[in-house]
């Protein structure tokens, strides 16, 4: 473009908009008319007549301006339609007047809109981080997890065996590389500071290749290399949080030393505060995972996670069949270990919120309902307010204001209303997210990275327009359908609405209690399953119980009688406290998940078993009220130098000794070969209730096998909370370095895998209750409308004798009638929509008769009363004043 | 309503006179309020009197004929045509039969009935200034 045209058209946007709509192109093409004469004169006359022409317009501009608003005043008919940004100005500022003029009206319906938005803004942050994000990783499509499972179980997600891993590592082409990670919480250390303080922190073990496939680099140092793939490599890198934690941030400390375990550890890295783990969760520090054959490395020990990138160009596709011949190979190489085993690979971002997807979707619709119900409702108040403003457009109408003029007019009113909803809607909403998951911080995977961005602005605000259209479109588009000539007529009397009016406010009211009731159910369904699992049979008791670590240091408690020794001691000193029941210990505690899975191999057989793996110490089984089903408990005889006995679980001794022979028969796992003393009752392993084949082995016998972190559980009459105390000096006189870790009641440890059902119960109740409200006020509402808009007729009714009940009856039919048939197709909605729950609901169907007629009930009821309390005006009616009016 | 048409007396002072006794009220009075015009106002009501312009007409129209004055800008120019639409003193007009067909916005104007009797009344004010005596005395001496 021409540089003086530029500044020419620069100048003009000085001007008053409208005067610059009228004038802008006949100007320019007056300036290239006067431009094309110059050029004759040559380049210099040119600039100088574009010059002139730039001042001549930078100095009228001010007096157009007065000018333009001097002569506004005169000729109003400037602000006519053929302004259109002006007759927007001028619509708000009315709009804002007259919600001004009316405070309650707009406080209800403004307050009504910020619930549904805020919900539906909360959900969606959640959705948007947890769901829609990618991971925080370069290229994070490229990145899988990988799970062991069986040709019969193809749909398990089991650990993996280091030996597997490695030749996934070396022979697989389609990944670029592959991470190996100890995951097991367990793994923790204690980190001693430099005045002797102890404390524990998360460590994971993880191989040299597992910060670059996660393509993350440390900020500070190195990672480790595949040559310190060893045992126990006094080296580690420290997460941001604790390299400040320690050492203050300092750069210095690469090379330094940190007591771990009572272990001196190199520092040799440390690692970016960006730098989130979503395998493992927040991790305190990293050591190196040790990969070379033997030791805890054989095909039979399934212990490590795995992740890996896709070669550049690869698909999982691909890589899913290159494992897979491998796996196939490796079955044939070893029968024993390997026979029917498979590598699952998957997507590692489905794998991450994979679980909470379903969830966050049920949440989603929810909340739409929520903001769909409050819509309704909105929409009903603005209907009845344009009945009552029916005179006042009757008048622009008569007076010749456009349809659309009218309908802009109403839209106005109603995008401020959601515009002023979406605002408040959004600080609720922010309040409420950081509420729910300072609840249930478990609840959701990725739940620390939920955050507000603008891609939620957006939602926002495309959330308010859609709205203000979904609850002022049609009250607007209808407002302006009056007929001036009957509103005018009318409006002495107050305006009664048209019949198609008083139907579309029934439509309105049946919709809202259709869309209360399948959430109710929703919500109810979800409450039952949640009261469902907290029924669950275990298959041990959890009340009383107290649960904490005792993590002993490898350096000081360096063999295993040593270790025995302590543990002894400690529980002696507990069970000598007043109070205490049982005093028991154990590596992993029940219905918290999978642990240690050795094969379970009978001596003479064929194939191995998958067993779950518990070391137990103490009253362990007394503690938890697991009974004795054959054989003996562990006692104290079973010593280090006495034959290795073990117990098994009731389902395991049916599957492999269904004759009963199961005592006294011997089996193999983890290196070494064991005698089965008794058979115990099964327990669940996961909280959801699911079993497993259980193997448990006595830490009396079974210390020197690894230092093994023991869950205590304590049971006892005290609080848990004195119990805790007198357990933690009780330690502490013992050894002062020792800390009880992770103290919980057993009650807590499971709320924890609950922790997603509350979450959505919680959730889905307030939106339940937010929409019963709703409908509540709708039904309200209306009967309350129909009553003053039917004074005349019911004074009329009450004056040739009909009674009070009658009337009472008439006015209550009007907002009953159309919440009964809501209240059907809510029925019929809810029975469709039960399907969806199912991913989420347990112990119950979806589609549970019981619940679906309490929520009925419920919903009936406060329909009735709402209904009720307004009918009653009817009967106060003064049939002469009524008629009089 | 319609203007009256002053312009079918021509002699000055007379008519002057007449104005502004006769119609004390209404027009003549709207007429003075007009009064006096700045030159490029009256270059303008001047120029559209007799003749439809465009905007660049205006100007070369304006440079042809008062050669004495200060060339008109389009700033200006605009500014006036603008005014004098609101007040009624110009009028749009259709393009002459005779226009070059381009694809530039070329809208003519032309002075309404009011617009001619505010440039006469301006002339005549003027002449009446400069045919005083005090005035040709001034024009008269030489230095």
């Amino acid at each position: 473009m021409n540089i003086g045209l530029l500044f020419i058209r620069g100048a003009l946007r000085l001007y008053p908009a409208a005067w610059r709509r009228r004038f802008e192109d006949e100007i320019i093409d007056a300036w290239l008319d006067e431009r094309e004469a110059a050029a004759r004169g040559g380049r210099i006359v040119v600039w100088r007549s574009t010059g002139r022409t730039i001042t001549g317009l930078l100095k009228a501009a001010v007096p157009v301006h007065l000018q333009h608003r001097a002569a506004r005043r005169v000729h109003p008919e400037l602000t006519s339609p053929r302004y259109p940004m002006r007759s927007v100005l001028i619509d708000l500022r009315y709009a804002l007047r007259t919600l001004r003029k009316q405070p309650g009206f707009a406080a209800i319906a403004i307050l009504t809109l910020a619930l549904g938005i805020g919900a539906n803004t909360a959900v969606f942050s959640v959705l948007n981080s947890v769901v829609l994000s990618p991971l925080p990783y370069a290229d994070p499509h490229q990145l899988v997890r990988l799970y062991e499972a069986r040709d019969d179980e193809p749909g398990m997600r089991n650990f993996l065996t280091v030996p597997d891993l490695v030749d996934v590592r070396e022979e697989v082409r389609a990944f670029s590389s592959v991470g190996i990670g100890y995951t097991y919480e367990a793994i923790g250390g204690d980190l001693t500071s430099d005045d002797g303080a102890t404390r524990r922190i998360r460590l994971m073990p993880v191989s040299a290749d597992y910060f670059p496939t996660l393509r993350a680099t440390p900020l500070l140092g190195r990672s480790f290399t595949r040559e310190e793939e060893v045992p126990d490599l006094p080296r580690v890198i420290l997460s941001h949080a604790l390299w400040m934690n320690v050492a203050g941030g300092d750069s210095a400390v690469i090379g330094k030393a940190v007591r771990i375990d009572g272990v001196s550890m190199e520092v040799i890295g440390v690692m970016r505060p960006t730098f989130h783990d979503v395998v493992a969760g927040e991790i305190d520090a990293w050591t190196a995972q040790n990969t070379a054959d033997g030791g805890y490395n054989n095909r039979d020990n399934h212990y490590v996670t795995a992740i890996a990138r896709l070669a550049p160009g690869r698909s999982i596709a691909q890589a899913q069949a290159e494992v897979d011949a491998l796996m196939r190979r490796l079955g044939e190489q070893h029968p024993n270990t390997n026979d029917k085993r498979r590598i699952r690979v998957l997507p590692l971002h489905e794998d991450v919120v994979g679980e909470s997807t379903s969830a966050i979707y049920i949440l989603v619709g929810a909340a739409g309902l929520v903001l769909l119900i409050a819509c309704l409702n909105v929409a009903n108040l603005f209907i009845s307010r344009a009945v009552a403003r029916s005179q006042e457009t009757a008048v622009r109408t008569a007076l010749g204001a456009a349809r659309h003029r009218l309908v802009t007019l109403r839209l106005t009113e109603s995008v401020l209303v959601a515009a002023m909803g979406g605002a408040i809607g959004s600080v609720l909403a922010s309040l409420g997210v950081r509420a729910l998951l300072s609840v249930s911080p478990d609840a959701l995977a990725r739940a620390e990275e939920v955050s507000f961005d603008g891609r939620l602005l957006l939602f926002g605000i495309a959330l308010t327009l859609v709205t203000s259209v979904l609850f002022g479109g049609w009250p607007a588009w209808s407002a302006s359908r009056v007929d001036p000539n009957t509103a005018l007529r009318d409006g002495s009397r107050g305006n009664t609405g048209g019949r198609g009016e008083r139907r579309g406010r029934s439509a309105l009211v049946a919709s809202q209690v259709t869309v209360a009731i399948v959430l109710l159910s929703g919500a109810g369904m979800l409450l039952r399953s949640f009261i469902e699992r907290q029924r669950v049979d275990l298959g041990f008791t959890t009340d009383g119980l107290t649960t904490f670590q005792v993590n002993l240091p490898t350096a000081r408690y360096a063999d295993g009688p040593a270790r025995v020794r302590l543990h002894d001691v400690y529980q002696d000193r507990l069970r000598a406290l007043p109070g205490v029941q049982q005093v028991g210990a154990v590596s992993w505690l029940p219905g918290n998940g999978g642990h240690y899975q050795w094969g379970f191999r009978k001596v003479g057989a064929e194939g191995s078993a998958a067993t779950q793996i518990r070391v137990i110490d103490g009253d362990y089984l007394a503690a938890f009220g697991i009974a004795i089903r054959q054989g003996r408990a562990f006692s104290d005889a079973d010593r280090m130098d006495s034959d290795s006995v073990a117990l098994i679980s009731e389902s395991l001794a049916k599957r492999l000794y269904a004759d009963g022979s199961a005592v006294g028969s011997e089996f193999r796992t983890g290196g070494r070969q064991f005698t089965i003393a008794g058979v115990v009752a099964d327990v669940a392993y996961q909280a959801n209730g699911s079993r497993a084949d259980m193997v448990y082995l006595s830490h009396d016998q079974f210390a020197n096998n690894r230092n093994w972190a023991l869950t205590y559980v304590v049971r006892s009459d005290l609080p848990a909370g004195t119990m805790i105390d007198q357990a933690r000096q009780a330690l502490g006189a013992i050894d002062r370095e020792l800390v009880v870790h992770e103290p919980r009641t057993m009650n807590g440890v499971l709320a924890r895998h609950r922790a997603r059902e509350q979450f959505m119960t919680l959730l889905v109740g307030a939106f339940a209750a937010v929409a019963l409200t709703l409908a509540a006020v709708g039904v309200y509402g209306v009967v309350s409308y129909s009553v003053t808009q039917r004074t005349h007729e019911i004074g009329v009714r009450l004056a040739l004798g009909a009674r009070p009940a009658q009337v009472r009856l008439m006015v209550l039919a009007s907002g009953l009638a159309p919440a009964a048939i809501g209240l059907a197709a809510g029925l019929a909605g809810a029975v469709a929509l039960g399907g969806v729950l199912g991913a989420v609901t347990f112990g119950i169907s979806p589609r549970d008769p019981g619940v679906l007629a309490s929520v009925t009930g419920a919903l009936a009821l406060v329909v009735l009363v709402a209904g009720w309390i307004p009918s009653g005006r009817a009967t106060r009616v003064d049939p002469l004043q009524s008629m009089r009016r | 309503m319609k203007l009256p048409s002053v312009h079918r007396n021509h002699s000055g002072e007379a008519d002057i006179q007449y104005l502004s006794a006769t119609y004390i009220e209404g027009y003549v009075s709207d007429v003075d309020r007009f009064l006096p015009l700045s030159p490029a106002d009256f270059q303008v009501l001047v120029l559209l009197s007799n003749r439809k312009l465009h905007g660049y007409g205006l100007v070369q129209a304006s440079a042809e004929e008062f050669p004495a004055q200060s060339p008109l800008d389009l700033g200006t120019l605009y500014r006036i045509i603008s005014r004098m639409l609101d007040d009624r003193l110009i009028r749009e007009v259709k393009a002459p039969d005779d226009t070059p067909a381009d694809r530039r916005t070329r809208r003519y104007y032309q002075a309404t009935e009011a617009g001619r009797a505010v440039a006469r009344a301006e002339a005549f004010r003027l002449r009446a200034l400069l045919a005083s005596p005090a005035t040709l005395d001034l024009l008269a001496t030489r230095r």
